[in-house]
């Protein structure tokens, strides 16, 4: 697999975004579109995915949830230690950025889905409903990290627990299943597996034909803003950076022992795992962690996440796991 | 007939924009305004392209007493790691409704 692998369209448009920033070009979205898009995309994945599971196995998609959870309460807590070794980051800013880690970025797992139909490469979709569980777990441990940290930071500054801030576990865990893109990737799933295949190719357009034009348009706004935060790389500092590459290979390669061996997925299926693994979240996470972690500096986590892991995994990772699962599998 | 008092203005995320309406209705304050900003600073570019990168300035008038009540609780947050950036200017109202 060589260049041409990334030479598709949505790629090409993605590096077209951090082109147009990096030359100061004036081209700019209107406001909302971007937040209208991506609930198109959502909507298109869970529609053509709840089609496809309901005629799944129910033994491989309950497998299928239950590893998903666990790389969501595991990847934190590798990026933790990570982070920690040597003390490097502070315990607040290492929760927060870890949770990040845990959680998934749909864009990224669009953008690997999009590698694979435009090389010819089937996938299983089991992946879509593993997305839609990792949402969740990692901000739970980010969350449990931070209050272990408080708590360690009270005893060894010896002073009482009067200022720190309480958890609002209620809202943030509500806020966190009900996150309007969890609701909608569910509700799109659950419509396409009830509704009849008549019905749906009513819909083929809408949810097909379009897509890879519409995820063209969505990854050319990513690309923007992804340069943009590509400015704070001096703020945020190397090791932080140097993190924003590591964390993603090393998610990637545990998501494709688990694709590959534990839930025996083709090498579409199994890229599709490692990018969800790899990828750090956005959109859901950033405001549980700047309501639950307020002590943490949100310019390291979303600098993290978009300017670093996003164009890391979009350019070189989704090709790399891919041919680490062809190889993988194929041993 | 005017009256003199406070303008607070409070710039903070999005994401607590709940919070401190909160504390608004804790020290009685039932009317403000409150836009949807973009800017740059300690938190890095809030450009209002998701969530956790937006913000949100709150415009409230304020007597006396409100003003002490609602810069005590802001600052117990502020104490907590929460960001907000506050100031207040001096402001005569024209509005007789709103003097009373």
């Amino acid at each position: 697999m060589g260049l041409d692998a990334i030479l598709i369209p949505a790629i090409l448009f993605f590096a077209l975004g951090v082109f147009a920033k990096v030359i100061k070009s004036d081209l700019k979205f209107p406001e909302g579109l971007s937040k209208g898009l991506s609930l198109y995309l959502l909507i298109a994945i869970g529609l053509k995915g709840g089609a496809e599971l309901a005629n799944a196995e129910l033994g491989l998609a309950i497998k299928s949830i239950f590893w998903a959870a666990v790389l969501g309460f595991l990847l934190p807590i590798i990026g933790y230690m990570l982070l920690r070794f040597r003390d490097r980051i502070d315990r607040m800013n290492a929760a927060a950025i870890t949770a990040h880690y845990g959680s998934v970025s749909a864009g990224t797992f669009l953008t690997a889905v999009a590698f694979l139909e435009a090389s010819g490469i089937s996938h299983e979709t089991y992946p879509i409903i593993m997305m839609v569980v990792m949402e969740t777990p990692a901000i739970i441990i980010g969350l449990l990290l931070a209050a272990m940290a408080r708590r360690q930071i009270q005893l060894a500054e010896n002073t009482g627990d009067a200022e720190s801030p309480s958890v609002p576990w209620k809202s943030l865990l509500h806020e966190a299943l009900t996150n309007g893109s969890v609701v909608l990737l569910l509700g799109a799933m659950v419509i396409g597996a009830v509704a009849s295949p008549e019905a749906m190719q009513k819909v083929y357009p809408f949810s097909h034909e379009i897509f890879m034009g519409v995820l063209c348009l969505f990854l050319l706004d990513l690309g923007m803003e992804a340069a943009r935060r590509m400015k704070s790389f001096k703020k945020v500092g190397g090791t932080l950076v140097a993190f924003g590459i590591v964390m993603p290979i090393i998610g990637g390669l545990i998501g494709i022992f688990v694709g590959a061996t534990l839930l025996e997925f083709s090498v579409g299926g199994t890229l599709l795992v490692a990018i969800l693994a790899a990828s750090a979240s956005y959109i859901a996470v950033p405001p549980a962690m700047r309501m639950g972690i307020p002590e943490a500096n949100p310019s390291y986590y979303l600098t993290l996440a978009l300017g670093v892991t996003f164009p890391f995994n979009v350019l070189i990772g989704i090709p790399l796991f891919y041919s680490i699962a062809n190889w993988y599998i194929g041993l | 007939m005017s009256c003199n008092q406070k303008l607070m203005q409070i710039i903070t995320s999005n994401t607590l924009e709940d919070r401190v309406k909160k504390i608004f209705r804790k020290v009685g304050i039932t009317g403000f305004t409150f836009f949807y900003v973009s800017g740059e600073g300690d938190s890095g570019v809030q450009s209002g392209h998701f969530d956790a990168d937006s913000n949100i300035l709150f415009m409230v008038m304020v007597n006396e007493d409100q003003y002490g009540l609602v810069s005590d609780e802001l600052m117990k947050d502020v104490k907590k790691g929460y960001h907000y950036f506050m100031f207040s200017l001096n402001a005569e109202v024209l509005t007789p409704s709103k003097c009373k």
